[in-house]
């Protein structure tokens, strides 16, 4: 049999979803397990299912997690138990028998109750963790999609880099860009590396733009991480023909830059 | 690159081995992994919430029961709790006389179900509608029928209206779109696990 034909007729599909008699099944099987690439489109069908089960997931009601806990704690190997009901015998054999019954369950009933509050115990501790876990899936959910709305920006075709070298007069080895995108009208800063600033100073961005004074563009801090943009103002004259610089000016900037403290400047482009 | 590359065997194999493992924590992180996931396909075969509940509530406990039936040549640990879990789903349809009008009702998107919209549904909606809006309507509804609401080959043909023969050939097709689709997107079933392995790492496990 040809396996790409075989792979590509869906049976493999329709097996993955239970819609195949146990004979079909039995001979999807079979051929996984002597095709090795048969088991790997499995795996790849499976996966992408299991996505998209994921991605329609619905949160189960409150207090479903604990029904199966408590379910699955009575499932364990049962708490033994007193029995009861002796056959006639010397009342004082009967009473002695009674009081250890009664002993017997005391005791149990206590270790019973210390069980359920360690259980319960632990039920506050499992919702504790699934909260943080929840918080903390929020926080990196909410990143994921700040970093994607990056990426998308980067990836744009209408995105221009500019990048900005270091003066040889400051450090050369300087590096930062700014990313124009006129279609979206937005222009983000990427400071790949710069000296830190010495205190009561900070670094201010300019953009020049024809024989114009360059324009103030506020000053920033280095990034606290690496590769962290920075979104700065944006102008539509962006579009057209602009360089950029940075200078090292008293904290707060200045409304024209000092040139003497030049560290950075884009080509014009 | 093939999707299966983004196979995540090491971070599969740590689920089954908390299957495997037996106490209440493994649980509670099994269920955290794919409570919700199970919990949205079953409530595509029944739109009774609370009896939606009980049957998860049994599938986790006959998952938790039958782990050493699991066999990982088989096929993935999730795959495997479908079946289990469908298998509650369908007995429960059966016993309790109580059918879901699933023949003109379509799985509701999570998106527009608003009962228990957090931030947290939210996020991931944002997601879901950017791959579910790029399948095409008859690719969507063919994997919606199949496998949300466990419609047979038969049935998919009539609801659908096209020769049964047809039903195999337009579900590779959807799968293989589905697919092309998680790969552009760069989504694989290991984002979702990276959950565990912070987990692993925070809390201490």
């Amino acid at each position: 049999m040809d396996i790409k034909e075989y792979i590509s007729s869906g049976v493999l599909e329709l097996y993955v979803l239970g819609k195949l008699d146990a004979q079909e099944s039995a001979a999807v099987e079979l051929m996984a397990a002597q095709h090795p690439e048969i088991r790997t489109e499995l795996d790849a069908i499976e996966q992408a299912l299991e996505v998209y089960a994921q991605m329609h997931g619905q949160t189960p009601p409150q207090g479903t997690l604990e029904n199966i806990l408590s379910r699955v704690d009575q499932l364990r190997p049962a708490n033994p138990t007193t029995a009861s009901g002796a056959s006639p015998a010397p009342p004082r054999f009967l009473m002695t028998l009674v009081i250890i019954a009664a002993l017997v369950s005391i005791v149990a009933a206590l270790w019973a109750f210390n069980g359920k509050r360690q259980t319960e115990g632990q039920i506050a501790q499992v919702q504790e963790r699934l909260d943080s876990i929840r918080r903390a899936c929020d926080l990196i959910a909410r990143e994921n999609i700040a970093n994607r709305a990056e990426l998308a920006f980067l990836k744009d075709g209408a995105t221009r880099p500019i990048t900005m070298r270091g003066t040889p007069n400051k450090d050369s080895t300087a590096i930062a860009s700014v990313y124009v995108n006129p279609l979206q009208g937005k222009a983000y800063l990427n400071v790949v590396k710069l000296p830190p600033a010495p205190p009561g100073k900070q670094y201010q961005l300019w953009a020049i733009v024809g024989a114009a004074a360059p324009a103030d563009m506020g000053v920033f801090d280095l990034p606290t991480t690496p590769g962290e943009l920075k979104e700065i103002a944006f102008s539509p004259q962006f579009a057209g023909k602009v360089t950029f610089a940075v200078t090292l000016e008293d904290a707060g900037g200045k409304p024209t830059p000092d040139l003497t403290e030049l560290y950075l400047i884009s080509e014009a482009g | 690159m093939n999707f299966a590359e983004y196979s995540d065997k090491g971070k599969e194999a740590q689920m089954v081995q908390l299957l495997t493992s037996g106490d209440g924590q493994s649980l509670a992180l099994l269920y955290e992994r794919y409570s919700a996931a199970l919990f949205g396909i079953i409530r595509g075969m029944i739109n009774d919430e609370e009896l939606g509940r009980e049957v998860l509530q049994d599938a986790f406990v006959k998952i938790w029961q039958n782990a050493d039936k699991y066999d990982a040549t088989k096929g993935r640990l999730f795959t495997w709790m479908v079946q289990v879990t469908r298998r509650l789903a369908i007995d429960s349809i059966r016993s309790k006389q109580f059918k879901t009008d699933r023949k003109t009702d379509m799985l509701p998107d999570s998106v527009s179900n608003s009962s228990s919209l957090s931030e947290e549904t939210n996020l991931k909606d944002i997601g879901l509608r950017r791959v579910v809006d790029q399948l095409d309507e008859h690719h969507k509804s063919i994997i919606t029928l199949l496998y949300f609401q466990d419609y047979t080959q038969k049935e998919v043909s009539e609801e659908l209206d096209i020769p049964l023969g047809t039903v195999k050939t337009r579900t590779r097709k959807a799968m293989e779109r589905l697919r092309e689709i998680l790969r552009n997107e760069g989504i694989s079933a290991s984002a979702f696990i990276s959950l565990n392995e912070f987990i692993n790492q925070y809390l201490g496990h």
